[in-house]
């Protein structure tokens, strides 16, 4: 019941010369292609291909929802040029690398962490591990509600647990201040992957072969130690992948930011995405708008590069 | 008419009879027919004039759009107005009784309305009437039909409504492009009790407001003088702001488009408002992170004696279920506070009706909004608490507000509307605001935080002049 497998000549152009009588077949099938895959290829071309194209085209144009529906004239590259100009939209830039340090290293830390303690397949532990998954499963915009609420400084539990840890917090308006908000919608986040992080940390932890721990071990190595030159090592390709999949959606956050502080206090947590949306949205400045996608395009697809080329490298 | 009166129509009859000639007695029943049919005419018009002094709200008589189904653009389909409204004109409702129109209410999400009004008035065709917050109509407005010769007609009297109302819903050359269908003044609610155990007037100005309310926390410290919202979100923030400048005398623009706010009574009047959470701690901590429904959610569950809102959050804190039981029954209200020496220039917001130029429906949408932007229909509705989720005290002309019945239904609050929106202003009418607004909402919030107000005041009109510039308002 093997299927005869066709030969080199079949598929080539030349293969196709000499048996003349398989090219209406050939014809046929290469007619079917293309029907099947028409409508997929059209809805892209339609949903993707053409807001891409249309949207590039406008960021070259004034274009002002309030001025008219239609795009106005074209201003060359005076869009880019008043983004590097504008304290917003530098301001959302810097917001957004802080956001992205923070939440990509305690992530990172966290999740690594989780799975340390949790690398031994213990019941407990198996059981536990299972348990990792939901957090991460929580829709963006309910961790917001969720997180906003326990933050809240007369009956949330989060801050009413800190303040009774560390007094001086008892009452703090964790949303209120620059910084505490920004760490506290990285937080919001970090509940979800870390744990996330931590089950692919438990399998990489799981390939390590054993006789290189062991090895160590005997020669007289603290458990510190085979961390830092055996474990760390070798889940440096592992922590490399997740951590450019964490940068990347930490990029786009936006769902708690508008739930729990609005960009506030001031703008200090509004990131480059919650500023495109003000602009596109509530200024409804679309050419301004479009030049600060591509602006987004560009920095996306610079760390989106490193990540498909080395997951493409295995390494 | 004489050859119509049957008094003389049966002597004619006998002539015809005692004469020979055939010709003689067509003609005489030809006449006759005449009469008659001028009798069945004439009597036809006597009930139609009848009618049309009957159809209520200036609507017109014999139903002359009967079977229009009207598109009407708008969101918020849960405000209590506006639900007995959608019944009051679905099918089979009054409006269709009266007119044979029924309406369709496009319910559309509050975020992306003005994007779908903007899109709609030069573009589209779907819609036939709309409403909208006053301050994104400047944007709109020249696709909007002038209703000035409509309400002529219909001898509608605009003195009826405020005059911030009606401005809002005008374009820059004097054209009425909206009737007022819903609008509030903001109103200082307050705690009866607090108040009267404590001896307290009710505050007139902001200064009484940051007097008593120091009072009424040496008296408890647990209860916030006064609850407030500094929260960027969807220019909340400004509400109160707007009323602490205008009241001091200073503006947000000047008549060319330049902000003025940053002017010395300007710096004043933002200095005192964010003194409220700085320095005289009168108001919660966290009012930094709080947008209307934190800030009022506050005043319901009994942790601030006073709060600056809309006056149609009286509903809600006199619901049983909505309130904590120290405070049900225990709201007072009065016009939001003005300034020490100053005018008190209160902030209105009014929900402008108006008819798409594309529309193939004028004529019929305007019969609806006749209907719900009269004083009886809104009357009606004022009045009508049997559904308490559907219990709204909105309403938009000033007969209206001091109906007897209405104030009866509301425990008198239209009445203290209508006293705050004698002086009432709304926001400026430009249509680069939505920006302007976001510049204003986050310097509020910085200010509230810990930045110094002088410096960001004049970084917000530095900002907000080169949003005019870039809208083209001046160079």
């Amino acid at each position: 019941m093997t299927a005869p497998q066709p030969s080199v000549s079949e598929h080539g152009p030349a293969g196709l010369t000499q048996q003349p009588g398989r090219k209406p077949r050939q014809r046929r099938s290469g007619s079917l292609r293309w029907a099947l895959l028409g409508p997929a290829l059209a809805i892209i071309g339609l949903t993707v291909i053409y807001p891409l194209i249309a949207s590039f085209i406008s960021s070259f144009r004034q274009w002002r929802l309030i001025d008219s529906p239609d795009p106005g004239p074209f201003v060359g590259v005076a869009n880019y040029a008043r983004a590097f100009t504008d304290a917003g939209f530098l301001n959302s830039l810097a917001v957004s690398a802080l956001y992205i340090f923070v939440s990509v290293s305690l992530t990172l830390v966290l999740g690594l962490g989780i799975a340390l303690i949790l690398q031994k397949p213990t019941p407990l532990n198996v059981l536990t591990r299972t348990m990792l998954i939901f957090p991460f499963a929580v829709a963006p915009v309910l961790k917001g509600f969720s997180w906003r609420f326990m933050l809240n400084p007369e009956f949330g539990v989060y801050a009413k647990m800190l303040g009774a840890i560390f007094p001086p917090l008892r009452g703090y308006v964790w949303l209120g201040h620059d910084f505490s908000a920004l760490l506290a919608i990285a937080f919001s986040e970090i509940w979800g992957w870390a744990p996330l992080f931590a089950l692919m940390f438990i399998g990489a932890i799981g390939s390590i072969p054993a006789e290189s721990t062991e090895a160590a071990r005997m020669d007289g190595a603290t458990s510190f130690q085979i961390f830092r030159k055996i474990t760390l090592p070798l889940l440096a390709p592992v922590i490399y992948i997740v951590a450019l999949l964490k940068i990347i959606s930490a990029f786009k956050m936006f769902d708690q930011i508008a739930i729990m502080t609005g960009g506030g206090p001031g703008d200090s947590t509004q990131t480059l995405y919650y500023f495109v949306y003000q602009v596109a949205f509530r200024n409804l400045d679309m050419g301004y708008a479009s030049a600060l996608s591509y602006i987004l395009v560009v920095i996306m697809a610079i760390i989106s590069t490193f990540y498909v080329r080395t997951l493409l490298k295995g390494d | 008419m004489n050859r119509a009166d049957p008094k003389t129509t049966p002597q004619r009859t006998d002539k015809a009879t005692s004469a020979s000639s055939t010709g003689s007695l067509l003609r005489q029943r030809a006449k006759l027919a005449l009469g008659l049919a001028g009798v069945l005419v004439i009597g036809s018009l006597g009930p139609v004039a009848q009618a049309q002094g009957s159809v209520p709200y200036s609507l017109k008589s014999g139903k002359p759009y009967n079977g229009t189904k009207l598109k009407f653009l708008i969101c918020c389909a849960t405000a209590g107005q506006f639900a007995q409204m959608i019944k009051l004109t679905a099918p089979g409702g009054e409006f269709e009784k009266l007119t044979g129109i029924t309406v369709q209410w496009e319910n559309t999400p509050y975020e992306s309305l003005q994007q779908k009004i903007l899109i709609e008035a030069t573009t589209g065709s779907t819609y036939d009437a709309v409403g909208w917050v006053d301050s994104w109509g400047e944007a709109f407005k020249q696709y909007m039909v002038p209703l000035n010769d409509r309400i002529k007609a219909d001898k509608i009297n605009l003195a009826d409504y405020p005059k911030a109302y009606i401005q809002a819903s005008s374009d820059k050359d004097g054209n009425i492009v909206g009737m007022p269908f819903r609008g509030h003044p903001l109103v200082l609610f307050y705690r009866k009790d607090v108040l009267s155990g404590l001896k307290l007037p009710v505050p007139k100005t902001w200064q009484d407001v940051v007097r008593e309310s120091k009072v009424i926390q040496q008296k408890d410290p647990k209860l916030s003088g006064l609850s407030t919202m500094y929260k960027v979100s969807a220019g909340q923030n400004l509400f109160s702001w707007v009323s602490l400048l205008w009241g001091n005398g200073g503006d947000i623009l000047d008549k060319q488009g330049h902000a003025v706010f940053n002017s010395a009574k300007g710096m004043q009047a933002t200095q005192t408002y964010i003194d409220f959470i700085r320095k005289d701690k009168i108001t919660n901590p966290a009012a930094t992170t709080f947008a209307e429904p934190e800030a009022s959610t506050e005043f319901k569950q009994g942790r601030a004696a006073m709060w600056v809102g809309w006056w149609w959050y009286y509903a809600q804190f006199s619901d049983p279920k909505a309130v904590s039981a120290d405070v049900l029954n225990n709201v007072g209200f009065a016009p939001a506070p003005g300034w020490a020496g100053g005018t008190a220039a209160n902030y209105a917001l009014v929900w402008p009706l108006g008819i798409f130029k594309n529309s193939k429906n004028q004529d019929a949408a305007w019969e609806f909004i006749k209907y719900v932007s009269s004083t009886g229909v809104q009357q009606k509705v004022a009045a009508n608490r049997s559904i308490p989720a559907e219990a709204d005290n909105t309403i938009v002309t000033f007969s209206g507000m001091n109906n007897a019945k209405v104030n009866a239904a509301n425990n008198g609050i239209p009445k203290v509307g209508a006293a705050a929106l004698k002086t009432a202003r709304a926001l400026p009418q430009v249509k680069t605001w939505a920006e302007i607004q976001s510049v204003l909402e986050i310097g509020v919030n910085k200010m509230a935080s810990g930045d110094d107000v002088k410096a960001t005041l004049d970084q917000m009109a530095t900002d907000v002049d080169a949003i005019q510039k870039r809208g083209g308002l001046y160079q």
